[in-house]
């Protein structure tokens, strides 16, 4: 008996020196998710200086993302252009993760090749080399696709630097009166172009889904009217001419519809106009207000903002069945929503107290989160790799555009410029 | 932690059963003078046992048999007389024959009397001698049995000397594996406190990705040299997304080294070879959102 | 990349001011001495008088009326006033707008939608006191005009408001 306990016994430290000897595997469960540190090494075309500083941009649009930092060029060991010339312990000193090194080479023709790489700087390792061409006049084309390309092979996420933005501009124009103007601007707020001018007010600018058209709603005639406008070439067209509201214009991800705001037969409600056939089709029929209407990604419903529970609240509607589901409950004031790109992360207008902020909301989970926390914020609208959302904040009597990473981690403000920069539209992926 | 709190569970019920064992030996009489805390593990000795094989064949075999007695000479041949002479002769030969016959006849009885006598001394020194023998083997059977039962004694002694030298160095080994689970408790626990440390390093430097979703798993097999610097990282199972990966593979390779396991390797450089030479890293995050 | 199409000029819209005849901007001064009272306010309205054939603001008749936060309830000011435009307006055929304004808070499509409840709000008044609706036009303007800039409570209540002219 005693020896049996006594195998037992030693069987356990048996088994134990057993379980001691196989492989240790430790788990890791959590993380900090502090920004990437990154260098980005000049990009030149031999002893030339370029129009645009590349690399100036990609490491801008990197830490813009909010998850990067950069190295600044002036603490740089080294300015690497080729595999050659980089020297891993130099990088390890200053702290830099990845390194984004490349080159310029000008062509017979007078175009540029660019040559770009991504090391891993610990590993030692390259993440990502390619070849890129263009010439003097869209470098910053170049350097948002290098940001895209640097920025998807860390965060597994499609870059959007290379798209666009639309935005209403207000600045006084003499007298009591404003001038808007309808603009589009790259992602990071450069070469900013004038679309329309006007001196009636223009508003509620979205984008068609191939990213070549612009929608908006216009008072030039006196009353509001909405209309399309395509980039290229300028033209444009009234599409809407009932009397009352004609608003809220959403181009379907099919491009075929829009979905807009009618109150020709008394109240606000939701419509939509079939782009080929001009029909009009009435799709919410209730005395209350319901607007800001927006598809959801795969065209099959809209959720809109509606007060007719007594409060704007945000409802889904699906189209087929025309069932009805109210999506927000938290607090007496959930308006123009907009969906990320995965349908599930619906964000908002969100009031609390008396302060307007945006709010996020996980379809799935629940998950509510107030993303900002300045005063007056209005007009979310999410990037088209779901990362970032830009929106509408108050300075002073101004308002200008704010970016905040849809997890709530980051928040930077955009180049403030003078007067009212107002209801920013992000374009879709572009290329 | 959850890794960390399994990895002390196998120890901590090895222990628990041990010192139930102990207890149960503390039950049954071994009361150790004293309980000696710091026993150097024994090497591990085959306690043979060697059983003695019993030495009575030899005495017990059969002593060898006696020779026969040899059978007496046979009588010697009539002689013959002539005539009268021959007859007288003859007959004298008869008579003499017959004395002669008597004689032979007496001889023979003489003889025979001698070799009955000479056979029943014979016999009666056989008998004696086997008698004798038969004392002797008697004795000798006593001897051995006697020897025999020395000898059992003797093994029985053997035997219980070597149960108790078994019974002590099982003692001395369960006592030695006590302490033996207790250094390794403790080496453990200093392991674990070092695979902690490890998960802090590595936590503390993984950035994940913003593709990272609840349920990706990446797993790294990590080798170290020995000052505990990272020289291999190999992704043994993918997430299936190339960023979260990379993330994890850069958290490692942001740790560089692992500071604190140099003092293990001071202290206890086989539970470093052992445990953290080569290791693997599962990079499963609880902690986001979605 | 295709970015020789923004390179390309830009339509500068040239609109003419279709509505010159309603730019009319001298009520905000009006109306920024008392507030929410309703009464006395947009005295100054100064049409040019030929579109609709006399001056709605005569005699000190409010032409301007103010609203609660996300509400379109007529205060009393705003009915009394209103009772006088009704006898003004009944059977006449002076074609009046009605324009809707918000505050800046909350939504710009949504305070559309609530400029023009509010417009409507004066309209069904005026209409259940007799004037012709086919001769009052409602038009919102939400947020877009604001009668005040500012971010705080008195130019939020300058600017619900429905203005009449």
């Amino acid at each position: 008996m005693v020896n049996t306990r006594l195998l037992l016994a030693l069987s356990l430290v048996l088994g134990f020196a057993l379980t001691a000897r196989a492989e240790l595997t430790i788990e890791i469960t959590q993380g900090v998710d502090d920004p990437t540190v990154i260098a980005v090494s000049p990009i030149e075309a031999g002893n030339a200086v370029l129009p645009e500083d590349i690399s100036e941009i990609v490491s801008a649009d990197l830490r813009r993302s909010g998850l990067f930092n950069t190295i600044d060029r002036g603490n740089m060991l080294s300015f690497p252009r080729e595999a050659s010339e980089v020297y891993f312990k130099d990088w390890r000193v200053l702290g830099a993760q990845y390194l984004v090194y490349g080159k310029g080479e000008r062509q017979p023709d007078g175009r540029l090749k660019v040559t770009f790489s991504l090391v891993q700087v610990a590993g030692e390792k390259t993440v990502l080399a390619q070849v890129v061409h263009g010439n003097d006049g869209n470098l910053r084309d170049i350097a948002h696709y290098i940001s895209d390309k640097v920025y998807e092979a860390i965060t597994g996420i499609r870059g959007a630097f290379s798209t666009r933005i639309a935005y209403v501009t207000a600045t006084a124009g003499g007298g009591n009166r404003l001038i808007y103007r309808l603009m589009v601007a790259d992602a990071d707020g450069a070469r900013e172009r004038l679309m329309l001018e006007s001196r009636e007010p223009l508003m509620s600018p979205g984008w068609s889904p191939d990213g070549k058209e612009l929608v908006y709603v216009s008072f030039e005639t006196g009353r509001p009217a909405v209309f399309r406008q395509r980039l290229g070439n300028a033209n444009r067209e009234q599409l809407t001419n009932f009397k009352g509201l004609n608003g809220a214009p959403a181009w379907s991800p099919d491009g075929r519809k829009l979905a807009l705001v009618l109150s020709k037969d008394g109240n606000p409600e939701i419509y939509t106009l079939d782009l080929g056939s001009r029909q009009f089709t009435r799709i919410t029929n209730h005395f209350s207000i319901d607007t800001e209407p927006n598809w959801t990604p795969d065209g099959k419903a809209l959720i809109f903002t509606s007060d007719r529970g007594g409060s704007p609240q945000i409802y889904k509607l699906t189209l087929a069945s025309g069932q009805l589901e109210r999506l927000t409950f938290r607090g007496s004031y959930n308006a123009r929503p907009r969906l990320a790109p995965d349908g599930r992360t619906l964000v908002m207008v969100h009031r609390d107290g008396g302060a307007f902020h945006i709010a996020s909301q996980d379809l799935v989970s629940g998950d509510f989160r107030i993303l900002t926390n300045t005063y007056l914020d209005e007009s979310p609208t999410v990037a088209p790799n779901g990362a970032m959302l830009l929106y509408a904040t108050k300075r002073g009597t101004n308002s200008l555009l704010a970016a905040v990473s849809i997890d709530a981690g980051v928040k930077f403000l955009l180049p403030a410029r003078e007067g009212d920069v107002r209801e920013p539209a992000w374009s879709p992926f572009l290329n | 932690m959850k890794s960390a709190s399994t990895s002390y569970a196998w120890p901590i019920i090895a222990s628990v059963l041990l010192h139930g064992a102990l207890v149960a030996f503390i039950a049954i009489g071994w009361t150790p003078s004293e309980k000696p805390r710091k026993v150097v593990t024994p090497q591990y000795v085959e306690a043979k046992l060697l059983v003695m094989a019993p030495v009575t064949a030899q005495a017990q075999a059969k002593p060898k048999a006696e020779p026969q007695p040899k059978p007496a000479p046979p009588p010697p041949p009539p002689k013959d007389d002539s005539a009268e002479r021959e007859r007288q002769r003859q007959e004298a030969q008869r008579k003499q024959e017959q004395q002669r016959q008597e004689a032979v006849r007496q001889e023979q009885a003489r003889k025979e009397q001698v070799r009955r006598e000479q056979e029943a001394k014979v016999k009666a020194e056989a008998e004696k001698k086997r008698q004798e023998e038969q004392k002797r083997q008697e004795q000798a059977k006593a001897e051995a049995e006697r020897k025999r039962q020395e000898e059992l004694k003797r093994q029985q002694a053997e035997r219980e000397r070597q149960e108790r030298v078994r019974r002590e160095q099982e003692l001395a080994r369960a006592l030695a594996a006590e302490q033996a689970l207790a250094d390794a408790a403790a080496s453990e626990e200093q392991v674990g406190s070092y695979i902690g440390y490890v998960q802090d390093r590595i936590g503390a430097n993984w950035s994940r990705p913003p593709s990272a979703r609840l349920g990706m798993v990446t797993e790294l097999e990590i080798t170290l040299d020995g000052q505990a610097r990272v020289v291999g990282v190999a992704v043994v199972k993918s997430s299936g997304n190339a960023a979260f990966d990379l993330s994890a593979e850069q958290a490692v390779r942001r740790a560089e080294q692992f500071e604190r396991l140099r003092e293990l390797i001071q202290q206890d450089r086989a539970a470093y070879e052992q445990n953290f030479r080569r290791f693997r890293l599962v990079f499963n995050p609880q902690d986001l959102r979605l | 990349m295709t970015f020789q199409t923004l390179k390309t000029g830009f339509l500068v819209a040239v609109l003419s001011t279709l509505l010159a005849a309603c730019s009319s901007t001298s009520t905000e001064d009006g109306a920024g001495a008392d507030g929410m009272s309703g009464s006395g306010v947009g005295t100054g309205t100064a049409g040019d008088g030929s579109a609709y054939g006399d001056d709605l603001g005569a005699g000190g008749v409010a032409t301007v009326f103010y609203f609660e936060f996300d509400k379109a309830v007529l205060t009393s000011e705003a009915r009394a006033a209103l009772d006088i435009h009704a006898q003004r307006l009944r059977g006449g055929n002076r074609q009046v707008r009605l324009e809707g304004h918000a505050d800046e808070r909350g939504t710009r499509e949504y305070n559309m939608a609530l400029g023009e409840r509010r417009a409507n709000a004066v309209k069904e008044y005026l209409t259940l006191q007799g004037v012709n609706a086919a001769n009052l036009e409602v038009i919102s303007y939400g947020e877009e005009r604001p009668a005040q800039l500012g971010s705080d409570d008195q130019s939020w209540s300058l600017n619900r408001r429905v203005e009449m002219k």
